[in-house]
């Protein structure tokens, strides 16, 4: 998977650098950000292929990631990974998700998600 | 009432004439007596000193009459004198001729010699009035009593002179006979006042509230009012009955709030000691009631019972304390229901975590070859199912953090929502050898609910999965299912020939996290959730506790139109 670029957003540190650790070891090039305003920085900076986020962060929401995040790289493969879903399923995949996953998830899982989505 | 009081005034007015009158003429009588004895006397002390008819007109133009000589008479020291007069006069009565003109022209002329400013002016008179006296005198010297027998004159036979005497003493009979009269009315009045009060008192005593008994100290029934009577109408005449027939059957609230019925002999009551005391009887035309009783005691000689129905105070009592049991448990529920949501965040997260590195870490083990790949998907799954468990608790949590109802709420018909449940687990049972037994109301229209249809569901599914687990070790399994209406109200009963609950669990059946199940079976979330649910329902769901041979939980719930009502205004 070489020289695709998997951005993380995730207030969770810990949750951060293990996922990172296992997408880098499928060799996708993981960028993280632990906040927002970080997440859009990247976002703006980067070419994104695919997005994981989490809902809520300290300094903003998780749409927030996902909207800026459509706009910037129409074709991206946007999941959102949430703990407590205070706005529905629907809300999320209408605000621009490809995906809504409840956490704890199985990495795996998504992983073969991205696959059969890059795959299309 | 204006007859009554002319007529006592009438009355008063009599005895005060009548008083008045006796008085007066006894008064005036014994003055005209004193006057005239005291005018006799000093016209006898002049008459021994001069002449007979100037004596004689003296007494006369006085009008001193036979009567008062008489009395003088009496008296010891005035007795000769009287008797000399009286003598004189015969004397002058025998010799003269009273008709002849010349006594009267004798007469006359004496009479204008005197000095005394009394002159007469009549002599006529005098005459006669002495002419009347003749008969009076001739009649004396024929009884002989003036001059012979004086001292022993008993003064009965003379009638005239009792009648004076009775003068005399008639202004204090008649007082006295006043006094007697007017004493009898004040003791009629005072009669008839306390017949009064007593009647007053019998009415306040009636127009109250409270049954009132009075008991004397054998505890016999002596006196009550009108609404002790009325109470205990069903007993017939209560006078002179014994205390115990008027509590028949007392009941109380223990501690434990439950009705408990005793006899009077085992009641608090038995001593009739002073105090307060509430109760409950059965008299025959009103069913329960609740009273309020105070006892009052006078020194064992007299008992006095007052009570007051507090009926509908009990009941409301009862009612705020059944409700504040709910609320309390209800906000156990949305205390847990409200940290969820938080503790949702805070628990997934770290969950996550841990799942997510310790997927990682038997990935790069597997890779290393340190472990097999069979072991390391096994223990993988293990992982992702544990994590799997807490994740779903936590999230059945989220539903007591619902506040609000009425929004995700509609009418539907709950007989074919029924039908639906029961045709999913009518199904599930028969393949697995349960007897289910169904029983739904006759008529078969339509029944129409306003709620959450799935919360509905979920609550049917609970009950019938738990009375389905619970006959597991049973020989032959049996379930059934039963609806009916009473009154307002739809009951649903789900009962299992299971092992029943004890009571020591029956308490803390709805309680969340509580279960019997083994571990990792079930949540124990299940019952307070659909507690949960029926309670904002407006409903009910309760555990049938009358159950010794396994468990049956019942589901209350009001049908549409009320419940529509309610929420509307």
């Amino acid at each position: 998977m070489g020289g695709l670029n998997l951005l993380i957003v995730d207030d969770e540190d810990l949750l951060v650098e293990s996922l990172a650790r296992f997408f880098a070891r499928k060799d996708f090039n993981v960028l993280t950000a632990t906040r927002v305003t970080e997440a859009i920085g990247l976002i703006h900076a980067h070419d994104i292929q695919i997005v994981i986020t989490d809902m809520r962060m300290p300094d903003g929401l998780g749409t927030e990631v996902i909207k800026a995040a459509r706009h910037k790289h129409k074709g991206a493969i946007i999941i959102c990974a949430t703990g407590f879903s205070e706005a529905d399923e629907a809300t999320i995949l209408k605000g621009g998700a490809d995906l809504v996953v409840s956490k704890p998830f199985e990495k795996k899982a998504i992983l073969s998600e991205i696959l059969s989505r890059l795959a299309s | 009432m204006s007859v009554k009081l002319g007529l006592k005034s009438l009355l008063t007015l009599l005895y005060g004439l009548g008083l008045i009158t006796s008085l007066s003429l006894s008064y005036y009588s014994y003055y005209i007596q004193s006057a005239g004895l005291n005018s006799a006397k000093n016209i006898l002390t002049r008459v021994n000193n001069a002449e007979l008819w100037q004596g004689l007109y003296a007494l006369h133009r006085n009008k001193i009459n036979r009567a008062t000589l008489g009395l003088l008479r009496k008296e010891k020291s005035w007795h000769q004198d009287v008797l000399k007069l009286n003598y004189q006069m015969i004397e002058l009565i025998n010799s003269r001729d009273l008709d002849s003109p010349d006594l009267l022209n004798s007469l006359q002329k004496q009479m204008s010699m005197l000095d005394d400013p009394l002159k007469l002016e009549e002599p006529k008179d005098l005459i006669t009035s002495l002419k009347n006296e003749e008969r009076i005198i001739k009649g004396i010297i024929k009884n002989n009593k003036d001059l012979v027998k004086v001292e022993n004159q008993s003064f009965l036979g003379d009638i005239k002179l009792w009648l004076e005497l009775l003068s005399r003493y008639s202004y204090g009979m008649s007082f006295l006979f006043s006094l007697f009269l007017i004493a009898l009315h004040f003791n009629k009045l005072t009669q008839k006042k306390l017949l009064k009060e007593q009647k007053k008192r019998e009415f306040m005593l009636d127009a109250l509230d409270n049954a009132v008994v009075l008991l004397n100290k054998d505890k016999l029934i002596i006196s009550h009012n009108q609404k002790a009577k009325m109470m205990w109408k069903g007993l017939g005449d209560i006078q002179g009955q014994k205390v115990n027939e008027l509590f028949p059957l007392v009941s109380e609230i223990n501690e434990n709030e439950e009705l408990v019925d005793t006899s009077f002999e085992d009641s608090p009551i038995v001593g009739l000691a002073n105090g307060d005391y509430i109760l409950g009887l059965r008299l025959k035309s009103f069913g329960l009631e609740w009273y309020s009783l105070t006892i009052q005691t006078y020194k064992d000689e007299l008992y006095l019972l007052s009570l007051t129905n507090v009926t509908g105070l009990i009941q409301a009592n009862q009612t705020i304390k059944k409700q504040q049991k709910h609320l309390i448990h209800q906000s156990k529920l949305t205390a847990l229901g409200q940290m969820s949501g938080g503790m949702a965040h805070e628990i997934n997260n770290p969950l996550a975590i841990i799942s997510s590195e310790a997927e990682e870490l038997l990935e790069i083990a597997e890779d290393e070859g340190l472990v097999a790949k069979a072991d390391a998907l096994s223990i993988s799954s293990n992982i992702q199912k544990t994590a799997d468990r807490i994740a779903k608790i936590v999230k059945g949590l989220r539903v007591f953090a619902r506040q609000d109802k009425g929004e995700d709420y509609s009418s539907f018909p709950l007989n074919i929502l029924i039908e639906d449940v029961l045709a999913m687990s009518s199904e599930k049972f028969r393949a697995n050898g349960v007897e289910f037994t169904v029983t739904l109301p006759e008529n078969n229209r339509d029944i129409l609910l306003l709620g959450n249809e799935v919360q509905i569901i979920q609550v049917l599914v609970n009950l019938l999965n738990n009375a389905f687990d619970a006959t597991k070790e049973q020989k032959e399994r049996r379930i059934w299912f039963t609806w009916k209406q009473e009154d307002d109200f739809q009951l649903i009963s789900i009962k299992d020939n299971g092992p029943g609950i004890t009571e020591n669990n029956q308490e803390k059946v709805f309680d969340p996290f509580f279960t019997t199940k083994k571990v990792g079976e079930g949540t124990g979330l299940g019952l307070s959730l659909s507690h949960s649910i029926m309670i904002e329902h407006e409903g009910d769901l309760y555990l049938n506790k009358e159950v010794s041979n396994g468990c049956e939980f019942i589901i209350k719930v009001k049908c549409f139109r009320e419940l529509e009502e309610k929420w509307a205004g």
